[in-house]
């Protein structure tokens, strides 16, 4: 395999939301040289790749940042870092004029205010905005894209001083070297089995490509990670798995059973409840659900019909090949659970300048813990602070005195990992050899089963648990077994094995939390009322193989 | 399924396979693109939306209902026009514009 070494001041993990805007911030507020490394190219990866239809942050007239902290914090039942909330709160109105300045289109009335959805969000036409996000960070001079490059483990040797990983397309073994690394690489989906079948298994709501990746080398390293437990379960739209709150919020309609009757009082109007209730609904025979839409008029469906093509494509198609929302309510349904920091408060423990506990190791974005309904303008204000965190940390903190003999053991470890698996087909040819997708079907069929997927409506026991914790533990000595063909069979390969560490992980949290904080969303059938005892965080980490689980204190404002 | 190429069309330019956020798409020995990983496709139209030639484009799954549709797409600066090919021969055509921002 041939060796790239490639030194930078700074490297981003990931040019999705959050790193992109960290880059276009460091490209505009000092010298130091960055780089963005992602596995696919940034016009058009991760969670916007298709488009978004709202800002689903944003403080209007009469509220104030404060206000966005006490509903984040009431809809997590209060499993939130109120202090991390709070100076996102306070950039979200900044990072929105901002990217409209950069061309982001935004709905406004005839004075020129913006037209709100509710009091927190704004409609805007966002197809555009990853494309919009790329062309800023290609203007910045002192900002490299490395692109089609999958990132598998940090470089550390204490502090956090780069990342290894290879070109999908070329083969290459990547070596980055840095002073100090921002981790951006979104949450994990594809962890339980999903809403379609095997050829459609893709359709899903949650960016299939961002597979934990973050968490893992994160989890590997020994960082401290916070709140896997409280999972996201989204309400979408059944089979295209597109969001529902365009016709939600936008359009007004109400989630009715398949009597016509508004169940959503019944259950209560945070997040978790809503879909709660829908699986409740379903489960008691009141099923399917969905959001009233008939009798909507024809002007009112083609804008619908027209602002999901700019987000979700698919659900458009279904509509125009099918019936549209004026002659059929649109049927709704819950997604397989993800984690995914920037919904809910699970990812990384990070200190106020968004510092893992790892020196030199920032996160921003769906990896990051703590601050649940981050959505777009949250991971571009958490982008810019953790960027001002680097440039402070590289500025007081950093050390460069590297531990070079334990760094090139680590970067050998690394590339024989690669050049192990891609060797492997000779090697163990006649032998046990499985397709890595086969043991990932395994793995999101006993998350289903044994830790609370669709199948048992999201509802898990201690003993199932303990069997999915085992089974977890088999698959993962199968990794060794998988049939490697080429670099893309690596990067399937190194995505299983994210997507078990972390489902170990998350296993454990749900484990320890002895009550139900959220219906659906962490649901523990032996404990299924709250408890005051658990007003705590379940933060964990992992060393030499084991996971440790700790509670942490509330913080709030 | 989710993303089809159409290979009598495809130039073979590349930009559908570069563009891909889950690289699910190469090219054969005649180099022509085509869903290699068909089964991983998001359905996001990044490629319907970069191809030049309307050579990659949606297709409805059987399970999502209707009697089958298609849908291509081509892109110019902020305008995108969307073409729908229901089963029954029907074409519904959309325009969206990215200056223009979604009502609801
Ligand atoms: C379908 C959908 C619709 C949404 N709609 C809205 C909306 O209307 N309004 C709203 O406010 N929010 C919306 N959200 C939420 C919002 O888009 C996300 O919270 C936000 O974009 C997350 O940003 P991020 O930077 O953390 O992750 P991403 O933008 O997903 O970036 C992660 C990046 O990391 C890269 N990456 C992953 N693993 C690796 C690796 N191993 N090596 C290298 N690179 C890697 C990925 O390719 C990607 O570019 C939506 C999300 C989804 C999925
Ligand atoms: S629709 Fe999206 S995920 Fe599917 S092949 Fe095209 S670009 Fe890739
Ligand atoms: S963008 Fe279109 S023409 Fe170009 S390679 Fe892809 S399918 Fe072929």
């Amino acid at each position: 395999m041939e060796k790239k070494i490639i030194k930078t001041d700074i490297l981003i993990i990931g040019g999705g939301t959050a790193g992109c805007y960290a880059a276009i911030y460091l490209g505009e507020n000092c010298n130091y040289s960055v780089a963005v490394v992602d596995k696919a190219a940034i016009k058009r990866s991760g969670c916007l790749s298709a488009g978004v239809n709202a800002l689903n942050a944003y403080i209007t007239e009469g509220h104030q940042p404060i206000d966005y902290v006490e509903y984040a914090s009431k809809d997590a039942e209060g499993i939130v870092r109120e202090d991390l909330l709070l100076d996102i709160s306070e950039r979200l109105n900044k990072v929105t004029h901002d990217m409209e300045n950069r061309g982001l289109t935004i709905l406004k009335d005839e004075k020129g205010n913006y037209v709100s959805r509710g009091w927190r969000n704004l409609k805007i036409n966002g197809e555009n905005i990853k494309p919009l996000l790329a062309k800023e960070v290609l203007k910045q001079k002192n900002v490299k894209v490395y692109e089609h490059i999958n990132i598998t483990d940090l470089r550390s040797d204490g502090s956090v001083r780069g990342a290894y990983g290879f070109g999908i397309n070329d083969g290459v073994f990547y070596e980055f070297k840095s002073k100090a690394v921002l981790i951006a690489t979104g949450g994990a989906s594809g962890l339980y089995r999903p809403n379609n079948p095997e050829g459609q298994a893709h359709q899903m709501w949650y960016s299939p490509f961002n597979t934990g990746a973050g968490y893992c080398m994160g989890i590997i390293s020994g960082a401290e990670m916070t709140t896997f437990e409280m999972r996201f379960i989204a309400l979408r739209c059944k089979d295209t798995i597109a969001p529902t709150g365009t016709i939600a919020q936008g359009a007004g309609a109400k989630q009715v059973n398949s009597f016509g009757e508004i169940y959503e009082d019944k259950y209560g109007l945070t997040t978790s409840q809503r879909l709660w209730g829908t699986v409740t609904e379903n489960s008691e025979g009141r099923g399917p659900c969905y959001l009233k839409t008939t009798g909507i008029d024809k002007e009112k469906e083609n804008e619908l019909l027209k602002a999901y093509l700019n987000m979700a494509p698919m659900q458009t198609l279904k509509w125009a090949a099918t019936k549209g929302p004026s002659e059929k309510d649109v049927e709704i349904e819950g997604t397989e659970p993800y984690v995914v920091g920037g919904h809910t408060a699970s990812g990384f423990w990070v200190d106020n300048k968004r510092m893992t506990t790892l020196k030199g190791l920032f996160a921003a974005g769906d990896v990051a813990g703590g601050a649940p309904q981050k959505y777009v303008t949250g991971a571009l204000a958490e982008g810019e602070i953790a960027a001002e965190g680097i440039i402070e940390y590289i500025e007081k903190e950093y050390d460069d005195k590297e531990n070079e003999g334990l760094l090139s053991g680590l970067s050998n470890t690394c590339k024989e990992g690669y050049e192990k698996g891609l060797k492997r087909k000779s090697v163990l040819e006649g032998t046990r050899r499985y397709r890595v997708r086969d043991l990932e079907r395994a793995m999101q069929k006993i998350m289903d089963e044994y830790a609370g997927g669709i199948k048992t409506d999201y509802k898990y026991t201690v003993h199932g648990l303990d069997i999915a914790d085992e089974r977890i533990g088999e698959l993962s000595k199968m990794l060794d077994y998988t049939d490697i063909n080429d670099t893309h069979d690596l990067l399937e390969l190194y995505e299983l094995r994210e997507r078990l560490v972390v489902a170990r992980v998350l296993i454990a949290h749900l484990k320890v939390r002895e009550e139900t904080r959220w219906h659906s969303f962490q649901e523990n059938a032996d404990h299924p009322e709250k408890s005051p005892e658990f007003d705590c965080y379940i933060n964990s980490y992992m060393k030499d193989g084991r996971i440790t689980v700790i509670k942490r204190k509330l913080v709030k404002v | 399924m989710g993303a089809v190429t159409d290979r009598a069309k495809c130039i073979g330019c590349g930009r559908c396979i570069d563009v891909c956020p889950g690289n699910v798409i190469r090219k054969d020995e005649q180099g022509k693109a085509y869903l290699k990983y068909e089964s991983d496709c998001w359905s996001c139209a990044a490629c319907v939306k970069e191809c030049p030639m309307k050579a990659i484009y949606l297709r409805l799954p059987p399970e999502y209902g209707g009697t089958g549709a298609d849908m291509y797409a081509r892109k110019n600066k902020n305008i995108t026009t969307w073409e729908i090919v229901r089963a029954d021969g029907e074409v519904i055509r959309y325009t969206t514009d990215t200056e223009e921002a979604n009502k609801y």
